[in-house]
């Protein structure tokens, strides 16, 4: 598990392939889906950290992806403030909720956090939906305004108008978002977080704080998606409550599973190729949730480890092959 | 006046409660004795209520056979998913168990909307006319709804009792290992429970879309508000379900009837964060 | 008031002292008025038949289980109703009998995730910049531990493809990471061969030689009897008997309970 982090180049190598790639193509078609991809790798990523390092189950991933939407286009579009306060404010209050429903049910145990998110995925969006003097119901808000251009000292003014820019910064966030994440991977947290995973009583015993770092990576992985809200909202520029949906939040689960749980650079994967695999899969787009709901019940019974678990399995085959091999 | 429209409100929230506890007795009871979060409860609920607008509309059947129809066809499907989806994951991580519950509810809710379409449906009330108990007018349907409610939860009730299949089933509720090792079989036990769970959240479906309105979505809420209701009640706690479902249905009646109506779904919000807070091992605890 | 019983061991000098612990599961007893003194550097055994209520003392020693009754003492300092953690912290480790390691982490890492027992909180360190580097301590102390348990060539391996024996010896390398002063060691030898429970001897001696103080649960009389200074004896949650391995061999009581599980053994 650490040897993922001792080669650097191929992270090198996927960062150069998204910083150049989109401008080569020269559609603003593929930086748009790019734009939608790194929001949904940000909240996979997210999630990564609850449920992959920390076995939490969570399944309310996309209520914290709208509460960070309409913090932060309210803000904005109420009180004035900037963009940048307001990306600022949606992580905050997006964690808030976090530690507010991770202090109420974590110490109760998984299955009544997955039960707990659950209902609480499902409430907020009917808030949301219901809420009308504020949210202004099921039809959303609209006229969320982009980011004003961001001054540099020494460069140019940073503008965010085109699908490209846009795509830019949420690639930054990403880059963030992937390095906190690696930090806490190879830090003394993301053992302690993978030990509790593991055996909470054992970890406990060894004197790991269990309960607090459970309380912190469910904060931090609903922090995330508040910041990836936000991103949304001043991007498509109108939200209303569908985007949030439970459907959202089972859309994260699927790409931390097919991309891989636990790992650094699965959910990135995981969730740029669920960005643009319906795109692909258009003659299915009647059926499509139809087949998705198949497809997850078949992985899961013919793949246990998810999609990347079974390559890891084939890839280990594979070596202890190739090592037979060799004389 | 006040105290009429107060009963009026009332019986609204009963009607609702009873509803609720249908649906969240068969979740209760799902894991209770398997230990399975069945996320695709909701949709369970949907597909019976849907069941039953096919057979009563498009087939002719009369609405009360309608009804039985979309009990025991939907008990089967229970059956069928717990065999086809659940079974082989028995004793694998729980994570995948409730993916694999998602991965049905996709697939229902889907299914449904394709084959039921998007509009919302409705059915018609199995009986009108209202009963009058002094000033205070009750609807026969919904005096209906709750009796038969009653009956259906009585019924499983004793199902549940009955000889060896009781004695299974709270013995399981502790341990699927030693009702193994007292002769029990899971394969039974847990068709069963699909079963006896998938008949009542149909039972609830097919009353839901004489009051209200069916739709390819409605299970995703009527889950959640379960969810909320089994916290409450206890997970895997059965008079803990119906307890939970009618005090739901009534509080969320009540703060529609004096405080506001957009208020109908953040009274599940309140009640769960104050159920956790103050209950987390249910309502009936040790009963 | 420690130290008043007259006719008692120096209790002053126990690094544990347990008064009347007890725990019920509704109405069952599991332990009832447990009482024990362990001195520093001592080996003691816990023995009795299955179900006598031995691995329950760990969980309510260690934080795991809540006691319903009693108190416990480490060092002086009352640790009833504490969290597994803050217990660790104060320097008692324990081992699992049902083995419970990191399964998908590797030997080394389960090593050093008990190491960081002594670190500080990582919810507060992890964020500066000089607190990786400060880890690298802890890694050292975790490659000596698994060396002192034979494990140097396993280091990489994950936890859950470890031999049993292996994976017995891997348990006390990771509660000896959390630097107790008293190790509760349950079942060390189960399920182990003849060299595997030699090798577990020998460990344990080194430990013992170390300065620190072990409790030992053991099924197999011939592996605990020559290492112990001590044993108590427990039947249906009560002790029966404690003395000197000789003195136990001899007791009439002690000899009645395994007798009598022996022949009701015999009869199922």
């Amino acid at each position: 598990m650490l040897a993922e982090s001792s080669h650097r180049w191929p992270w090198l190598l996927l960062l150069a392939v998204a910083v150049v790639g989109p401008p080569l193509t020269g559609e603003p078609y593929v930086a748009h889906l790019m734009v939608l991809g790194s929001l949904s790798a940000l909240l996979a990523v997210g999630l990564n950290v609850a449920l992959g390092f920390a076995g939490l189950f969570s399944f309310a991933q996309g209520a914290f992806y709208g509460i960070g939407a309409y913090v932060s286009a309210l803000l904005v579009l109420s009180s004035g403030a900037g963009f940048w306060t307001a990306f600022l404010a949606a992580g905050v209050a997006a964690g808030l909720a976090g530690l507010l429903l991770g202090l109420l049910t974590i110490r109760l145990g998984g299955h009544y956090l997955a039960i707990a998110t659950f209902a609480f995925q499902e409430i907020v969006i009917v808030v949301i939906r219901n809420w009308d003097s504020v949210t202004k119901g099921p039809l959303g808000l609209s006229g969320v305004p982009g980011p004003a251009p961001l001054a540099l000292p020494g460069l140019p003014p940073l503008e965010f108008q085109s699908e490209l820019a846009y795509y830019y910064l949420a690639l930054a966030v990403l880059v963030l978002a992937v390095a906190v994440s690696w930090r806490l991977r190879t830090s003394q947290i993301g053992l302690e977080l993978l030990a509790v995973r593991d055996d909470e009583v054992a970890a406990r015993a060894m004197g790991v704080r269990a309960v607090q770092l459970k309380i912190f990576a469910f904060s931090a992985s609903a922090v995330l998606a508040g910041l990836a809200g936000s991103l949304f909202a001043h991007y498509v520029k109108n939200v209303s409550p569908e985007s949030f949906a439970v459907a959202t939040s089972f859309a994260v689960l699927v790409s931390v599973l097919v991309g891989g749980l636990g790992t650094i650079m699965g959910p990135v994967l995981g969730g740029i190729a669920l960005t643009f695999l319906p795109e692909y899969l258009r003659v299915f787009q009647e059926h499509r949730f139809t087949i998705y709901g198949a497809l997850l019940i078949v992985v899961v019974i013919a793949l246990p480890g998810g999609v990347a678990g079974g390559l890891q399995t084939l890839a280990r085959r594979w070596r202890a092959r190739a090592q037979a091999a060799r004389p | 006046m006040t105290l009429v429209l107060f009963v009026q409100h009332l019986a609204n929230g009963l009607i609702t409660g009873g509803l609720y506890a249908l649906v969240a007795i068969g979740l209760s009871l799902i894991y209770g004795v398997l230990r399975i979060i069945n996320f695709a409860h909701g949709e369970i609920f949907a597909v019976g209520a849907y069941v039953g607008f096919f057979l009563w509309r498009v087939l002719g059947v009369p609405l009360p056979l309608a009804f039985v129809g979309a009990m025991v066809g939907t008990a089967a499907m229970g059956v069928a998913a717990e065999r086809l989806v659940f079974r082989p994951l028995r004793f694998a991580d729980p994570l995948n168990s409730m993916i694999s519950a998602i991965g049905l509810s996709f697939l229902l809710q889907n299914l449904i909307l394709q084959v039921g379409g998007a509009e919302p449906r409705r059915l018609d009330p199995f009986m009108s006319g209202v009963l009058l108990v002094g000033p205070i007018a009750l609807p026969l349907q919904y005096l209906f709804i709750l009796g038969l409610a009653g009956v259906l939860i009585a019924a499983i009730e004793v199902y549940l009792r009955r000889a060896w299949n009781g004695l299974a089933l709270r013995a399981s509720s502790q341990d699927l290992g030693t009702a193994a090792l007292m002769g029990v079989s899971i394969d039974r036990l847990a068709r069963v429970t699909f079963a006896a769970a998938s008949a009542l959240a149909a039972a609830a479906g097919v009353l839901v879309g004489s009051v209200f309105l069916l739709q390819p979505t409605m299970g995703v809420s009527m889950a959640a508000k379960c969810f909320v209701v089994v916290i409450l009640g206890g997970v895997g706690n059965l008079p803990g379900a119906i307890v939970g479902g009618l005090v739901l249905g009534v509080a969320e009646s009540l703060a529609v009837a004096y405080v506001s109506t957009a208020l109908r779904d953040v009274v599940a919000f309140v009640v769960l964060i104050v159920a956790l807070l103050f209950r987390p091992q249910g309502l009936l605890r040790g009963a | 008031m420690a130290g008043a019983r007259p006719g008692g061991p120096a209790v002053s000098a126990s690094l544990l002292e347990v008064r009347g612990l007890s725990r019920w599961f509704g109405g069952l007893a599991a332990v009832q008025g447990f009482e024990i003194a362990v001195a520093e550097g001592q080996i003691v055994g816990l023995i009795g038949p299955n179900g006598a209520g031995k691995t329950t003392i760990f969980n309510l020693l260690s934080g795991t289980l809540r006691p319903s009754a009693g108190e416990v003492r480490l060092a002086g300092a009352s640790i009833v109703g504490r969290a597994p953690e803050a217990i660790a912290r104060l320097g008692l480790a324990r081992t699992f009998q049902d083995l419970r390691l990191f399964r998908r982490l590797t030997a080394r890492e389960n090593v050093v995730v008990a190491a960081f027992c002594r670190a500080p909180n990582s919810l507060v360190s992890w964020t500066f910049p000089r607190h990786q580097k400060g880890l690298a301590g802890f890694a050292r102390q975790a490659e000596e531990l698994l060396e002192f348990v034979g494990l140097t060539d396993k280091a990489g391996d994950l936890a859950m493809y470890l031999s049993h024996g292996q994976q017995r010896r891997l348990e006390v390398a990771r509660a000896l990471a959390t630097g107790p002063r008293l190790l509760l060691l349950d079942e060390p030898a189960g399920g182990l061969g003849r060299m595997e429970s030699e090798i577990m001897t020998r460990l344990i001696q080194r430990i013992r030689a170390s300065g620190v103080t072990l409790v030992l649960i053991e099924h197999n009389m011939h592996f605990l009897m020559p290492l112990v200074d001590r044993v108590a004896v427990m039947n249906f949650g009560r002790k029966i008997a404690e003395g000197t391995p000789a003195a136990i061999r001899e007791d009439p009581e002690v000899v009645a309970a395994y007798l009598g599980t022996a022949q009701a053994r015999a009869r199922a």
